[in-house]
C-alpha cells in the first residue's frame, strides 16, 4: 500500500526527505566525523610544506556544485593562509575567478597582502596557456583579475614559473581540470597534485591516489568537514568557517533515509512478486 | 543590516523555490527561472570570452604593439570561413593545426599519465606481512585483471573463461554501486545547503557566497512565506480555471 502510493506520487518522497533534512538543520545538531585517509594525506602534505613554498589553487567548478566544492576551497585556503606559504589562484572554469575572490572575502588572511603573498590570476582559457604556465606565468596570463600586470606582482617576481610550485590543488567538478594538471604539470614538471572533488566524480580519482599521482583527495562536503575538524584540532580555529560541519547530521540522516528507502523498495518488490505468483 | 544584501537574499530564496516548485508540478515559475538561467549563462560566457579576446589578443596588438599576435588572430578568424560558400575550405587550416597540436601534446601525456603509471601501480606484491594489506593488494590486482577480462570480446564468454568475466562484471557493478552511493552524497549536500539557506541558518556560509551576512540571512524565511503565498495563489487559480472550449473543427471531428 505504502509502496504503491510512493510510486504513484514521488512528491511524498520529496516531502519526507525535506523533513529529514530540515529537522537537523533547525536543531543545529553536530556530530564528529572520522577523518578519511585521503583528507588526512592532503592536510599533512600542506602542513609539512617548507615555509615560503608556492601553492597553486585552481577553481575549476561552476556555481551548480558550490555546496560541495566551495566549503573545501574555504578550508584549504584558510589552512594555506595559516601557514607561511604563498598562493596563486587560477581557474579553468570561467566561474572560478569570482568564486576565488568570494573565498578570500571569507577567510582570515592574517597579515598577508595581495600581490606579495597571494594573487588571483584569473581564468586559464585554453590548454596552451596551461602548458605554458610552468615555464612562464606572466607571458601566458599577462593580467590578474584586478587588472594589474602579472609581471609586476612581487609574488610573480619570486615565482616567475609555475614549475616552482610545491603543490597544485584543483577543486574540480568533472575531472577535466585534474586530468590536465596530471598530464601537463605533473607529467612534465613533477609538481605534486591534489584534488577537491564532487562526490560523483571522486570514486574515479581513487586509482590516481593509490598510484601516488595524487597526494590527497577531499570528497564533497564531508571532506570539507573533516578538514575543518583537522584545522580545529591543530590551530583551535575555523570550526564552522565553511558551513560543512553543521551539515553532517543532516547528511547522515538523509543517507539513512535513502538506505531505508532502497531496502523498503526492494522488500516491497519481492513481496508483490511473490503475491502475484501465488495469484497465478 | 545592508538592504541590498537583504534583497539579494530574498531574490535567492525566490529563485531557489521557483526551481524547486517543479517537484510539485510543471509551472510558469520554473520555466521563468530556466530561461533566466540560460540567458545569464550565455551572457556570462559571451562577456568572459570577449574580455579574454580583448586582453589576450587585441591589447597585445594595439596597446603593446606586439604584431606576432596577428597570426593566431587571423588563424582563429579562419574558423568562421566555414559559414561562407566561397571560402569555406579555409577553415581546414586552423582546424588541422589545432588537431595536430592537440594530438601532439596529448598523446604522450595521456599514455604516461593514464596508462603507464596506472599499470605500474598495479605491479604490487600480493602477499605482505600485514593481512589487511595483502587483502587490499589481492583485490586490487584481481579486480583490475578480471574487470579488463570482461572487455575482451573476441572470445565467447562461457565455461571457465565465462566465470572469470562474470566475476569481472561483479567488480564493475560494485564500482557502479560506489559511484551511485557517492552521487547520493553529492546531491544531498546540495539539498542540505539549500535548506540551510531557506531557513536562514547562521551556519550557512553567507559571506562566502556573496549573500551578505547571517543578519540579512535570518530574514530568508520571510521570503519563503511570501513565495509560498504566491505559489499557493497560482495553484488556487489553476484549480478554479474553467477549461477552454475545444475548437469547433476538433469538436466536429469528434
Amino acid at each position: 500500500m505504502a509502496a504503491s502510493s510512493l510510486r504513484s506520487d514521488p512528491r511524498l518522497v520529496y516531502l519526507i526527505l525535506l523533513l529529514v533534512v530540515t529537522v537537523p538543520v533547525l536543531t543545529h545538531a553536530v556530530i564528529s566525523v572520522p577523518i578519511t585517509p585521503t583528507t588526512r594525506a592532503l592536510y599533512d602534505f600542506i602542513q609539512n610544506l617548507p615555509p615560503n613554498s608556492l601553492v597553486v589553487e585552481s577553481f575549476d567548478y561552476a556555481t551548480s556544485v558550490v555546496p560541495e566544492l566551495h566549503p573545501q576551497a574555504i578550508v584549504v585556503t584558510q589552512h594555506i593562509f595559516l601557514r607561511p606559504l604563498k598562493v596563486l589562484f587560477v581557474a579553468q572554469d570561467p566561474n572560478g575567478p569570482p568564486l576565488a575572490d568570494a573565498v578570500l572575502d571569507t577567510i582570515n588572511k592574517g597579515n598577508k597582502s595581495y600581490g606579495v603573498d597571494y594573487a588571483n590570476l584569473g581564468y586559464i582559457p585554453n590548454t596552451a596557456t596551461l602548458i605554458g604556465m610552468p615555464s612562464n606565468i606572466a607571458q601566458f596570463l599577462p593580467l590578474d583579475t584586478r587588472g594589474n600586470p602579472t609581471a609586476s606582482l612581487p609574488i610573480i617576481k619570486e615565482f616567475p614559473a609555475a614549475k616552482d610550485a610545491a603543490l597544485v590543488i584543483t577543486f574540480d567538478d568533472d575531472g577535466s581540470a585534474l586530468y590536465s594538471y596530471l598530464q601537463y604539470w605533473q607529467g612534465s614538471f613533477n609538481i605534486a597534485v591534489a584534488v577537491g572533488a564532487t562526490a560523483t566524480v571522486a570514486p574515479g580519482f581513487m586509482p590516481f591516489y593509490s598510484s601516488g599521482q595524487l597526494v590527497g583527495i577531499l570528497i564533497s562536503i564531508r571532506g570539507a568537514a573533516e578538514y575543518e575538524s583537522l584545522l580545529n584540532q591543530q590551530y583551535n580555529c575555523c570550526l564552522g568557517i565553511s558551513g560543512a560541519s553543521s551539515a553532517m547530521v543532516a547528511l547522515s540522516a538523509s543517507h539513512l533515509l535513502i538506505v531505508a528507502m532502497v531496502v523498503f523498495g526492494n522488500a516491497a518488490y519481492f513481496i508483490s512478486r511473490r503475491t502475484s505468483k501465488r495469484e497465478k | 543590516m545592508n538592504p541590498i544584501d537583504l534583497i539579494g537574499v530574498w531574490v535567492g530564496v525566490f529563485i531557489t523555490l521557483m526551481v524547486l516548485s517543479f517537484l510539485y508540478k510543471e509551472n510558469p515559475f520554473f520555466r521563468l527561472t530556466e530561461y533566466v538561467f540560460i540567458g545569464l549563462a550565455a551572457g556570462y560566457a559571451f562577456a568572459a570570452s570577449l574580455r579574454l579576446f580583448i586582453d589576450q589578443a587585441l591589447n597585445p596588438i594595439f596597446v603593446n604593439g606586439n604584431l606576432t599576435f596577428i597570426v593566431p588572430v587571423i588563424l582563429g578568424s579562419l574558423f568562421y570561413a566555414q559559414f561562407t560558400k566561397k571560402y569555406s575550405s579555409l577553415y581546414r587550416l586552423p582546424l588541422s593545426l589545432a588537431i595536430g597540436y592537440g594530438l601532439g601534446v596529448t598523446i604522450w601525456s595521456v599514455f604516461a599519465t593514464f596508462f603507464v603509471k596506472q599499470v605500474i601501480a598495479t605491479m604490487i606484491p600480493l602477499f605482505t606481512g600485514d593481512a589487511l594489506t595483502t587483502f587490499d593488494n589481492v583485490v586490487l590486482v584481481a579486480g583490475t585483471i578480471l574487470s579488463l577480462s570482461y572487455f575482451i570480446l573476441h572470445r565467447e564468454q562461457k565455461g571457465v573463461w565465462g566465470g572469470f568475466t562474470k566475476i569481472g562484471k561483479y567488480f564493475i557493478l560494485a564500482t557502479l554501486g560506489a559511484v551511485f552511493g557517492s552521487t547520493v552524497l553529492g546531491r544531498m549536500a546540495i539539498i542540505i545547503q539549500r535548506v540551510q539557506f531557506l531557513v536562514g541558518d547562521p551556519a550557512f556560509p553567507w559571506r562566502a557566497l556573496g549573500m551578505g551576512t547571517a543578519t540579512e540571512g535570518a530574514y530568508a524565511p520571510i521570503g519563503v512565506v511570501a513565495f509560498l503565498a504566491v505559489f499557493g495563489y497560482y495553484l488556487y487559480r489553476e484549480r478554479n480555471k474553467t477549461p477552454k472550449a475545444e475548437p469547433a473543427s476538433k469538436a466536429t471531428k469528434a
